[in-house]
């Protein structure tokens, strides 16, 4: 047996090894011959083509017409699909860019946008010249971008979570700074006019009365815009494709190292990449402004989009990005003429359909989730300070400080006000427990989910459609309790399947995933009203009577919220001495060991996020109840990041951490207007105040307002 | 239905472990080439090898961290080539890491609880251990049989690198094992942290198997009864320690290339 084993080793491996080059050259020398070597798919596809071009030139026959509606009107939302798929394309393919090369996840890219719309809006108005403003607007992004790229990514290198939070912050911040100086209206960009009216196409929509033909007419400023993208979606991908330094870019997505091996430097080729992929961001602001409108939103609007775009295209893929753009495009367009309110849906079931099954994206590369994994380790730092028995009196397993807190809530009612009772402290109970489900993912588990307030959000809106409300038209209803059962029960299940989801993939994406559908969700509230009551969404949802109670008066209703946040603090706590919670935090801190020790980490986290629903859900039916209201603004992309901010500020390494963090901002959303006013601000200002502490925390103190008072006190409570 | 041949081998004679031209690439690299292994139940072997000869590949695809690019895997009769790690475990299949894969922010205990807890029920369970829980005893156990009860307490990013590797052992010990692949557990310790390490190996009941992977050929010699060699990504000669020992071109190839 050893003889033969011995006179193996050299000889097959050259074979073997030339095996793959072989395999690759065979299918370019062979490219002429496809249609012979695919005669079926040539045949399909031929036909398919032919279908297209009747579809599109041909006079429909009444049956179509009856199935699909108006041929000008189905051509038109084509187009309008088409065209937006080509302004989606310019923002996305900037953000897929940087995110292929340096994995830098850039959540201020619609400010980008936004930004190189304003400065173009301003340089077109007073140059007179559209095209100037697209240098400037390409100027002025692209430098912002330079200095993300100095100030935030390079200094944080490794860091991708940090990273991402910091522009979160940087987007709440400068999205605000333009609200300051822009206000609130919405400005359009005029077109040149040249560009101005419309196109004839060949194409006949109808014939009229006289047999003379009816033409397509279409905005040509539209398919001039258009037809740009295409051209500089082709460029890039040239330029990627066909010149050293595309080469070199793209060698540097699958390696690093490889760039340094080149001996370029590599800092400068990343910064150039940045500062390219802002720039078109901003161009892709003038676009959006000429035939769209600027107005402050559009920042998260255009972010939005590109984050579905990318996931749907592939994250880090400029063919994706342009399948991508396309797809969703259409689907909006095409969306808001057969499923007019739901055409969101539409977008929203292809995200998931590729998430479910290719979730790397339709054109993308699979990423190994433990890469990804090792990006948390900020999380883990953060939830690795954990509290120890410090040898203080205890009482019944409390200790003197907890007895304290204890007694001031239980004795609040006595000094304080109903004002501060409700709206101050349940408020901030309420957005405390909505947190603490962050705080149990993204702490114990390792998973920053942006969906608590979605879940939270629709637990509160179903309450109202299936209960009582000023809208009799929607509301049900339905007993309080029946409501609130079906309510929790929904919202949970649909936090379980978006967590399952989300956990296809892992570390980054995450936040890039769950903060698509929490959009999606905010935008079918906006627009459905047969569930959603659209734009004004409900009023009037009373709080029950129950055993005799009026919940609604503030001292019943502070107890009620006291008794259900202590409850999911409790849980929280407890949960992470118990076998789930433990496993969850080796899931987070290491996934490959916990599979080797016989977890299924996928289950444990989906299992994490239905507890997350669950404590969410509770919290949105106290939201709604509070609030005797909900519309689209509860759950919106604001209060969505609201709750991560909440999370992070309040330190994501103890559950408290969450209380404390929705009590500060409770606070400041109360009291900073005086404050502010005080300073000679406008009390809008509100959202630069919170954007700027954020950043400061995310900064300077990661593990939050809990870290800086453990490092205060001299002792970090990772010491034994 | 399980054909009688099938069944025959689940009665007996069926080897715990069982490569079949497993073969697995790193984009156009073949970490390992066309492996075919098999290991009796209880069989203790070493496999040596230079850098990069593929041993530590051959462990992931045998665990499913790596699943194989093509090729069957079966432990213990049952083809587990496309089952997740997790279902290798369960199975009585367990590991360590060349490179320690522990739960630095937990601890030692912690860590233990966590190994015992994956290869048993209740992986979900809401209720908190408690000392007279079965498997708290079994950890409590383990803790001893390795050493490291002083250190019971102490988170693991505040241990000692030789008693990190023997947590890493640990973790490999919990529940009942079948079949344990060691990837280098001795490297890096003391003369003494190796010996109690062969004393471990040693004490392991005859039933259980395992593969250790080990450079020093007099630590791997002592507790084997065969050796594979590798050279890279193939399977370059099997047999007895002694003759491996002995074999011209293992000094040459091995040893030769190990000691310049
Ligand atoms: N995850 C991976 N990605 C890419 N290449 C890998 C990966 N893991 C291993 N390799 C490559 O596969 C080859 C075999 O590596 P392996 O770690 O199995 O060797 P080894 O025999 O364990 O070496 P050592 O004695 O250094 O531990 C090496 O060339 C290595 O670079
Ligand atoms: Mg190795």
């Amino acid at each position: 047996m050893s003889e033969r084993l011995a006179t193996q080793p050299p000889a097959p491996r050259a074979g073997a090894a030339f095996a793959p080059g072989t395999a690759a050259v065979m299918p370019a020398a062979g490219g002429g011959g496809v249609i012979a070597r695919h005669p079926v798919w040539a045949t399909v596809v031929a036909v398919l083509i032919l279908l297209l071009a009747w579809l599109v030139f041909g006079a429909w026959p009444a049956g179509l017409i009856a199935v699909l509606g108006r041929k000008r009107v189905v051509l038109n939302a084509v187009l309008n699909g088409l065209t937006l798929g080509g302004l989606y394309f310019l923002v996305a393919s900037g953000f897929t860019l940087i995110f292929g090369l340096m994995r830098n996840v850039n959540l201020a890219h619609g400010t980008l946008y936004l930004l190189g719309g304003y400065v173009g809006y301003v340089v077109g108005v007073a140059s007179g010249s559209w095209l100037l403003a697209f240098v400037a607007a390409a100027a002025a992004s692209a430098l912002l971008g330079l200095l993300l790229q100095w100030g935030v990514f390079r200094r944080m290198e490794g860091e991708d979570l940090r990273q991402t939070l910091v522009t979160i912050g940087i987007s709440i911040v400068v999205g605000d700074l333009m609200l300051w100086v822009f206000g609130g209206d919405f400005y359009q960009i005029q077109a040149p006019d040249s560009l101005l009216g419309a196109v004839k196409l060949p194409i006949v929509v109808a014939t009229r009365g006289d047999g003379s033909a009816v033409l397509l007419t279409y905005p040509r400023v539209r398919l001039v815009v258009f037809a740009a993208s295409v051209v500089i979606g082709v460029l890039m991908w040239l330029a990627l494709n066909r010149t050293r330094i595309g080469m070199m870019i793209r060698a540097g997505v699958d390696d690093r190292d490889m760039l340094v091996a080149f001996g370029k430097p590599v800092q400068l080729i990343f910064a150039a990449v940045f500062a390219f992929g802002a720039g078109l961001a901003g161009i892709a602001g003038v676009v959006g402004g000429t035939f769209q409108s600027l107005a402050p939103g559009e920042d998260t609007h255009f972010l939005l989009a590109s984050l579905v775009v990318v996931i749907v295209g592939g994250m880090g893929s400029i063919p994706g990005a342009a399948l991508g753009a396309l797809l969703i495009g259409l689907s909006e367009q095409v969306g808001i003429v057969y499923l007019p309110t739901y055409s969101v849906v539409l977008t929203f079931l292809i995200m998931v359909a590729v998430l479910a099954f290719r979730p790397a994206g339709l054109l993308g590369r699979h990423v190994a989730p433990a890469q990804a994994g090792a990006s948390m380790a900020l999380l883990a730092a953060a939830a690795a300070a954990r509290r120890r028995p410090r040898g203080e009196p205890v009482v019944f397993g409390l200790r003197a400080p907890t007895l304290v807190v204890i007694a001031a809530l239980l004795l609040m009612p006595l000094v304080a006000n109903g004002f501060f009772l409700v709206q101050v402290f349940a408020w901030s109970f309420v957005l405390g427990m909505i947190a603490l489900g962050l705080t149990v993912l993204a702490g114990y588990g390792g998973m920053v989910s942006l969906l608590q307030m979605t879940v939270a959000g629709i637990a509160g809106y179903l309450v109202a459609v299936f209960g009582h409300s000023g809208v009799t038209t929607v509301s049900l209803g339905w007993p309080w309790w029946a409501a609130v059962l079906a309510a929790i029960l929904i919202a949970v299940a649909f936090g379980t399947v978006s967590g399952a989801l989300a956990v296809r993939t892992a570390g980054i994406y995450t936040i890039m995933i769950t903060l698509a559908i929490a959009s999606a969700f905010f935008y079918l509230t906006l627009e459905n009203y047969a569930i959603f009551n659209g734009f004004s969404g409900f009023n009037s949802v009373p709080v029950p009577h129950v055993f005799g109670i009026d919940w609604r008066r503030p001292v019943a209703f502070y107890y009620l919220v006291l008794f259900w946040a202590g409850l999911a603090y409790v849980v929280a706590v407890f949960l992470r001495r118990t076998p789930f919670g433990l496993a969850l935090q080796g899931a987070r801190d290491n996934p490959r060991r916990m599979a080797a020790l016989g977890f299924n980490v996928t289950a444990h986290r989906v299992a994490a996020y239905a507890i997350a629903s669950l404590i969410a859900a509770v919290g949105g039916v106290l939201l709604v109840w509070l609030n005797g209201e909900i519309a689209p603004g509860t759950a919106g992309v604001g209060p969505v990041v609201d709750i991560l901010v909440i999370a992070v500020v309040g330190g994501i390494g103890d559950p408290i951490g969450a209380f404390i963090g929705a009590l500060i901002f409770v606070l400041l959303r109360t009291f900073a207007s005086d404050a502010l006013t005080f300073v000679g601000l406008n009390q809008e200002r509100f959202q630069l105040l919170i954007g700027l502490g954020f950043l400061l925390i995310v900064f300077f103190s990661p593990d939050g307002v809990l870290g800086l008072w453990a490092r205060w006190r001299g002792r970090p409570r990772a010491a034994a | 239905m399980a054909s009688v041949a099938e069944r025959l081998q689940a009665a007996g004679a069926v080897n715990a472990l069982e490569l079949r031209g497993v073969t697995r690439m790193f984009g156009a690299l073949a970490a390992l080439t066309d492996i075919t292994l098999s290991v009796r139940p209880g069989e203790r072997r070493a496999v040596l090898g230079s850098n990069g000869a593929g041993k530590t590949t051959l462990f992931n695809c045998i665990t499913g961290d790596f699943p194989p690019t093509s090729g069957t895997i079966r432990f213990f009769g049952e083809d587990v080539t496309d089952f997740p790690p997790q279902d290798r475990i369960r199975r009585g299949l367990r590991r360590t890491y060349q490179i320690s894969q522990l739960f630095a922010g937990m601890t030692v205990f912690e860590n233990i609880y966590l190994g015992c807890r994956g290869v048993s029920r209740g992986r979900f369970s809401m209720r908190p251990p408690r000392r007279a829980d079965a498997l708290v005893q079994a950890a409590e156990e383990l803790l001893d049989a390795v050493h490291l009860v002083p250190v019971r307490d102490l988170l693991v990013a505040e241990l000692a690198y030789g008693q990190q590797r023997q947590l890493e052992i640990a973790l490999a010990l919990a529940g009942a094992p079948r079949f344990i692949l060691f990837d280098e557990p001795a490297a890096g310790l003391s003369p003494t942290e190796r010996s109690e390490l062969l004393e471990i190996l040693n004490a392991l009941p005859p039933h259980i198997g395992f593969i250790i992977i080990e450079h020093d050929m007099d630590v791997a010699l002592r507790v084997v009864d065969s050796v594979t060699m590798m050279h890279n990504g193939r399977i370059f000669k099997e047999g007895r320690p002694e003759e491996i020992e002995s074999d011209p071109e293992v000094q040459e190839l091995y040893l030769g290339g190990a000691h310049a």
